[in-house]
């Protein structure tokens, strides 16, 4: 026991009377009998113990006669170590002596859990965080979460004030220390492992609270984690394994506290308060969207609280991804946060001083998915005014490389039409027009920026296609169908493979504008009407003596007119009835230009 | 000059005794000396060692107790056969007539 040993002197006198009496009791045990001679053995050795090693100690302990390695002592309360000692020592009057042996076992005890628990709520913690205390109570604590009758013994003396004094007092030493790293660019070697013992004992103490919610139902860890410093609170957190609503719902409250406590002007080296929440609800499955949802009206502590920004970001992103959001909720957060990123690009001004240099093309990550929404024809999903889905999505493609980021987005912008079409229940009906809309808006965003080079104009396809991929799997031709395969299709893989999914050389895209969007409905018409006569041919509504649907020709100048005329001319020589009413309802859902045509006119007057 | 047998007697004496020894060390105080050790007496490295030297004592004045009882059974088995042997060699009238 860390070289201290403690007794209560009634107890001790008592225990020494019985000793005396013992021995004298086993020296009158005496027989001249041969066949006793072994037992008797056993029973001289126990007296022997007992007069000489045990009986003399207890005398001297009593008259006060000072032993060599037993001298009298008195214990500081704020001595951790110790601390089981020290609560007998000053609540209970037992005296305290050294003790020149060490103790083989390390367990806690239950009353040494209690003792800890006294020692951390009554003494200034600012005195007792020694090294070798921090990685004492790092081993104690974990042997107490280990165990829940050490856990509630641990907390029946632990007060509020007791967490708030060690957790603060903790989180101060560990700010220093990685403010240290920063400066120095490494720790040695104690105070990496002071560092160490810290990020256990949070863990640990964590865990603790962690196991009383678990077994208490009413426990509310929100009390404590109320007055101590939020960066400490968020250690805490990080371990204790909160709902995604309640982990939101305090990850809230303490980024707030953060930011208008004066903490955030101490924490700036390494992951802050906001950057620990912010990992933690990364990893909690749901927690992005509902702590998101939270904040839609204070963008500001989404952006602008966390050290780290791709952190931040990436949250953000999680939280707002179609999968995990609903159209109805982004229409509640997507908006504002596109609103505030267009503010504070235009501000020039962040919560640390500094604008976010990544947060223009964060941007673009961030409406990726919910394209969509701010097409005109889906206006009303977000309750946005025809024209204000296009501006507002404008609004934010301010930087140089905004569209190519774009385009390095297409896979979630087909994964959100994908969601959506998915979600919407008539999926043929829906697949078809929201096609049809994102390919305009496509259009709508390219012709903003001028098209001038035929690495923007492949740009501008790379989405388009994708977008149409993502249609064609959703369509009742077959779950997995892609440009090129199935039966009707391969005349069109044909042609796209021999001239390409874009224009190759600048004078390719000389007719830019319009032409990119023409050929690009008319392929994607193409593809659906490809895909749904293969369908149509495989169940029987139409013969498979029928000749396939034409093919846009990528060589005039108007490949949609073209398309349109032969298309017309197909269905009339065909004579298809029913079928070929659907497919004429898919070619003039598709391939349209007047949409697209419409927003540019927008756009450009403003 | 040879060494006379025990009688039987003096066989049944002496595993009486041996049983009265262990009868009494099963009840002296040094069998119970680690109730009065524990963690509430005392605390410390030196009073666990303490605890650990009487519950091995314990230990030992059982084992010693367990010894006794069966020397002492030894003994009585031997009474017997010393008692069958004595009968066989002096019969008696009572040994033949009810």
């Amino acid at each position: 026991m860390n070289g201290f040993m403690g007794y209560d002197s009634d107890r001790v006198a008592r225990l020494r009377t019985t000793m005396h009496h013992a021995e004298f009791e086993l020296d009158g045990f005496r027989s001249s009998d041969t066949e006793a001679g072994t037992a008797l053995s056993d029973v001289r050795r126990v007296q022997r113990m007992l007069r000489e090693s045990w009986l003399p100690l207890l005398d001297s302990l009593l008259v006060c006669k000072t032993l060599t390695n037993y001298r009298p002592t008195r214990l500081e309360t704020s001595e951790l170590t110790t601390s089981r000692l020290g609560v007998l020592e000053h609540t209970y009057g037992w005296s305290i002596v050294t003790d020149p042996l060490t103790s083989a076992s390390n367990a806690i005890t239950i009353d040494q859990a209690q003792a800890l628990g006294w020692t951390l709520s009554h003494v200034d913690v600012k005195t007792l965080i020694s090294d070798h205390e921090l990685a004492w109570l790092a081993m104690a604590l974990t042997a107490i979460a280990k165990r829940p009758a050490l856990v509630d013994a641990f907390l029946v003396n632990m007060t509020n004030d007791g967490w708030t004094r060690l957790c603060n007092q903790l989180g101060d030493g560990r700010i220093a220390l990685v403010a240290l790293k920063t400066v120095d660019g490494q720790l040695n070697s104690t105070e990496l492992a002071r560092l160490a013992d810290i990020d256990s004992i949070f863990r640990q103490l964590g865990a603790v609270l962690f196991d009383e919610r678990r077994r208490h139902r009413s426990a509310d860890a929100a009390p404590v984690l109320a007055t101590m410093n939020p960066y400490a609170a968020a250690m805490i957190v990080q371990t204790l394994q909160l709902s995604a609503s309640e982990l939101a719902a305090v990850s809230v409250t303490l980024i707030r506290r953060y930011r208008t406590g004066g903490w955030a002007d101490v924490q700036r080296a390494g992951p802050g308060t906001a950057d620990i929440l912010m990992q933690t609800m990364i990893h909690t499955p749901g927690a992005p969207a509902v702590f998101v949802s939270r904040t839609a009206h204070d963008p500001a502590l989404l952006f602008d609280s966390a050290h780290s920004s791709a952190l931040a970001q990436a949250l953000i992103a999680l939280g707002t991804n179609p999968a995990n959001m609903t159209t109805a909720t982004a229409g509640a957060v997507i908006p504002d946060m596109v609103r505030y990123i267009r503010d504070s690009y235009n501000s020039n001004v962040g919560f640390y001083g500094r604008q976010d240099p990544t947060i223009g093309l964060f941007a673009v990550d961030l409406v990726a998915p919910w394209l969509l929404q701010f097409a005109p024809s889906h206006a009303s999903d977000w309750s946005l005014s025809s024209s204000e889905g296009p501006r507002l999505l404008a609004s934010v493609m301010i930087e140089p490389s905004a569209f190519s980021r774009l385009v390095t987005q297409r896979a979630a912008i087909a994964a959100g039409l994908s969601h959506r079409i998915a979600s919407s229940g008539d999926m043929a009906r829906h697949s078809v027009e929201d096609l049809a809309a994102m390919l305009a808006l496509i259009d709508t965003l390219a012709r903003q920026r001028t098209v001038d080079h035929t690495h923007d104009a492949q740009q501008v396809w790379d989405i388009g296609f994708s977008v149409i991929d993502a249609s064609l799997s959703l369509l009742p031709a077959g779950g997995a169908a892609q440009i090129g395969s199935g039966v009707a299709l391969a005349g069109l893989r044909q042609v796209l493979v021999s001239n390409g999914l874009a224009p190759r050389s600048a004078a390719a895209v000389a007719h830019e504008t319009l032409y990119v969007l023409d050929w690009q409905t008319t392929v994607a018409a193409a593809a659906v009407i490809c895909a749904t006569f293969d369908h149509m041919v495989s169940n029987g509504r139409i013969t498979a003596m029928t000749p396939p649907p034409p093919l846009p020709d990528p060589g005039v100048a108007d490949p949609g007119a073209q398309f349109s005329v032969a298309f017309s001319a197909w269905l009339d020589v065909c004579a298809l009835g029913q079928a070929g009413l659907e497919l004429d309802a898919i070619k003039q859902t598709i391939a349209s230009t007047h949409e697209a045509e419409r927003n540019a006119v927008d756009l450009a007057t403003g | 000059m040879p060494i006379p047998s025990p009688t039987v007697q003096e066989l049944l004496q002496r595993a009486h005794a041996l049983r009265r020894l262990a009868h009494d060390i099963e009840r002296c105080d040094a069998m119970l000396l680690y109730r009065g050790a524990g963690i509430d007496t005392w605390i410390g490295a030196t009073p666990q060692r303490c605890l650990d030297d009487l519950l091995m004592a314990r230990t030992l004045l059982i084992r010693a107790t367990d010894l006794l009882r069966r020397n002492a059974v030894t003994l009585e088995q031997r009474a017997v056969q010393a008692g069958i042997a004595e009968r066989l060699a002096v019969p008696t009238t009572s040994t033949f007539v009810r």
